[in-house]
């Protein structure tokens, strides 16, 4: 997010920026009273398109640390909202924190609950907001951010204590590997440097004495104090923190803090509110205090937000998508005309060969056509004549077989894929006499029958006649072996899935 | 965060927004989609194109010695005068020539009108079947096939014997006379769109 506005409220004094390029802008200054507010709506209603962040420095926050049972989902947003209630009754904006979970069998999980509990300072400004239909992410306070502070200052996540001055008031707070868990504002009446070194030390001092008292800390323990204010107090406050017992007190130079962070405009006020401010532009919590009512337009802004992502993102790759459709069509059509033009040059060059083949009235696929087919129609003559011949010469082995007719026909396949040469069947259908002696009838018909079938691709089929001659003449062969020869009818067909 | 129907009104632009460009989107995708298969297919029709008459240009050499072999051949047709109509006068004589010079002791027969042949009837030319059924009586079984192979090669015509049935003529074996009934093709060559 590069642009948005940046609500401050300390002491009942609400101040709005702009956050631009990494600085803030344009502050203006809003009073708690009519006026003041009228204006404020007025710089809402100015500046209604854009995201609203407001930090809180408020005296009246309170913390509390719990340890609830392991639980997710409902069932721990309910518990957590039961024991904030318990904590802090009344209409005051409450948030919470997860400090991790107890490494012990149960894993009861330690928490943090915090709240505002002046929920009347920040009505007015509330209900300002709400008419308004801002965009509101939330309610944040600047102890969130105290963690984040040190870190980006160069301290890594500890225990301790920062103390940073906020104009005539010191923030004390104590953080817990990083994690504000208790803080407070002090006033200082004196605002000299001496006077604020010495507030800043006593009041670290008094902190620290209040953990024990609470059992936070150990005696013993040696409590780092990190302090940030202006330059005219640091060398006071080293004076002041030296020879101070367990707290180890690092001072950090407002200013310096501000090139840290890089802040394009510094603090100028003696206040580390600016510090705060450009974390929260930067790094906004997770947690916030302000109540779902208050942030819905933040969250239709984010709705929209998300649709217009949706939208370019959508567009974006279809124009990618079509980008390299076009790029690969147009690289396919300018080789399709490539291959056209040569396809061209290679068809004037079989013109000029085609113009050498003989000249015909017909064309050449037809040529083709016609003389294949011819080739396969002289294979089928003479086929009558091949047939004649081989039965011939099987008459000539069985002499005692007389034929009186036969009829040879030849069936012809179309051509095609399914044309073979076995698939062109002749059949040769015989009918005629035996003329032998019964006794060895039966010998002649099975060896004229054997001869016919011995020829190759042959299948004989006996008639009736023939299965009667048979029969009768293995009866003659068994009772009547001395009767002369009679002539005996019989009829077969021969089939032939003959080879052209 | 429960929306109410005030808040699709603060949406309507966004979700306007949202559907117009996803429409544009699908729209620019399928018109370009189209483009690239439209590209594609033909690409590849001219792909296919090209490398058929490459391989046409590589086998012209020998396409030219096949062609002029077969139309060696189908010249010889044409002179034959089995191409085009069919001269059924030339037929009778061929038929009559064959009764007298094998003697045949009596002979006749009948065309019946000419038919495409199986498989046939491709545009331009191609193969027409006239069936001729011939009777005839004869001294001995080998005068049919002398009948047959002189048909065979004095015929204008592919002379196909589909059918013959060769009986005794006679009780008496003496005489030795045989009846033969035949079926035969005389197969010629027509332009089709003149027949049809």
């Amino acid at each position: 997010m590069n642009s948005c506005r940046l609500l401050y409220l300390e002491a009942d004094q609400l101040t709005a920026f702009a956050w631009q390029r990494g600085q803030l802008v344009d502050a203006v200054g809003f009073a708690p009273d009519g006026p003041g507010l009228d204006n404020f709506r007025g710089y809402l209603a100015a500046h209604h398109r854009e995201y609203f962040h407001w930090l809180v420095n408020s005296a009246e926050e309170s913390y509390r640390q719990e340890t609830i049972p392991f639980l997710w989902g409902a069932d721990r947003q309910a518990l957590i909202e039961r024991k904030s209630r318990q904590h802090f009754a009344g209409p005051v904006l409450r948030t919470s924190l997860s400090l991790g979970h107890e490494k012990t069998r149960r894993k009861n999980e330690k928490l943090l609950l915090a709240a505002f509990t002046a929920p009347d300072r920040l009505q007015p400004w509330q209900q300002a907001i709400s008419e308004s239909e801002v965009a509101l992410s939330g309610i944040y306070s600047v102890t969130q951010l105290a963690g984040a502070l040190l870190q980006r200052l160069g301290h890594p996540p500890c225990d301790g204590l920062l103390l940073c001055q906020f104009g005539d008031a010191i923030r004390e707070s104590h953080l817990l590997n990083g994690q504000t868990v208790f803080s407070r504002l002090v006033a200082i009446g004196d605002r000299r440097p001496e006077a604020l070194a010495e507030a800043l030390v006593s009041e670290a001092g008094k902190l620290q004495q209040y953990l024990l008292g609470q059992r936070q800390i150990g005696r013993e323990d040696i409590l780092p104090v990190y302090v940030i204010a202006q330059p005219a107090a640091l060398q006071p406050i080293r004076q002041g923190g030296h020879n101070r017992g367990t707290l180890a007190f690092t001072v950090i130079d407002l200013p310096a803090a501000a090139d840290r962070l890089k802040l394009k405009t510094g603090p100028d006020d003696n206040s580390c509110a600016r510090l705060y401010l450009h974390l929260l532009a930067q790094h906004r919590p997770r947690q916030q205090f302000a109540d779902s009512q208050l942030r819905h337009n933040f969250r239709l802004a984010q709705i929209r937000q998300a649709l217009i992502a949706l939208s370019l993102g959508t567009l974006l790759s279809a124009t990618l998508l079509a980008a390299s459709n076009t790029y690969r069509s147009t690289g396919l059509n300018a080789a399709s005309r490539q291959l056209a033009s040569r396809e061209a040059d290679l068809q004037r060059r079989y013109r000029e060969i085609a113009a050498t083949f003989p000249q015909l009235a017909i064309d050449h696929p037809t040529l083709r056509h016609l003389t294949d087919r011819q080739a396969t129609l002289l294979g089928h003559q003479g086929r009558l004549g091949a047939s004649l011949q081989r039965l011939s010469e099987v008459m000539d082995q069985v002499a005692a077989i007389e034929l009186e007719s036969l009829d040879w026909r030849l069936d012809l396949a179309p051509p095609g894929p399914a044309e073979t040469p076995s698939a062109l069947p002749e059949s040769l259908a015989l009918s005629g006499f035996i003329r032998s002696a019964p006794a060895t009838g039966l010998a002649t018909l099975e060896q004229f029958i054997g001869l016919l079938r011995a020829q190759t691709g042959c299948t004989v089929d006996l008639g009736p006649p023939l299965l009667a001659t048979a029969a009768s003449l293995a009866q003659s062969a068994s009772g009547a072996e001395n009767n002369p020869a009679e002539a005996r009818p019989f009829s077969l067909r021969i089939t032939r899935q003959s080879s052209r | 965060m429960k929306p109410t129907a005030r808040d699709f009104g603060k949406l309507r632009w966004a979700l306007l927004g949202a559907s117009a460009s996803l429409a544009l989107a699908g729209l620019l995708g399928f018109w370009s989609d189209g483009q690239l298969a439209s590209a594609q297919r033909q690409h590849e029709a001219q792909r296919a194109s090209h490398l058929r008459l490459e391989q046409q240009l590589r086998q012209a050499d020998g396409e030219a010695h096949e062609l002029t072999e077969r139309a060696r051949l189908f010249r010889q047709w044409q002179a034959s005068g089995m191409v085009g109509e069919e001269n059924r006068r030339q037929w009778d004589e061929v038929l009559h020539d064959a009764h007298h010079a094998l003697g045949l002791p009596a002979m006749d027969y009948d065309f019946s009108p000419a038919t495409p042949l199986a498989g046939a009837g491709r545009p331009g030319h191609d193969y027409f079947s006239s069936r001729l059924h011939l009777r005839a009586k004869l001294l001995h079984e080998s005068d049919l096939l002398r009948l047959l192979e002189r048909i065979e090669k004095q015929a204008p015509a592919f002379v196909l014997t589909r059918r013959c049935h060769l009986a005794r003529a006679s009780e008496n074996l003496a005489e030795a006379f045989l009846d033969v009934e035949c079926d035969m093709d005389w197969i010629t060559i027509k332009p089709v769109a003149a027949s049809q």
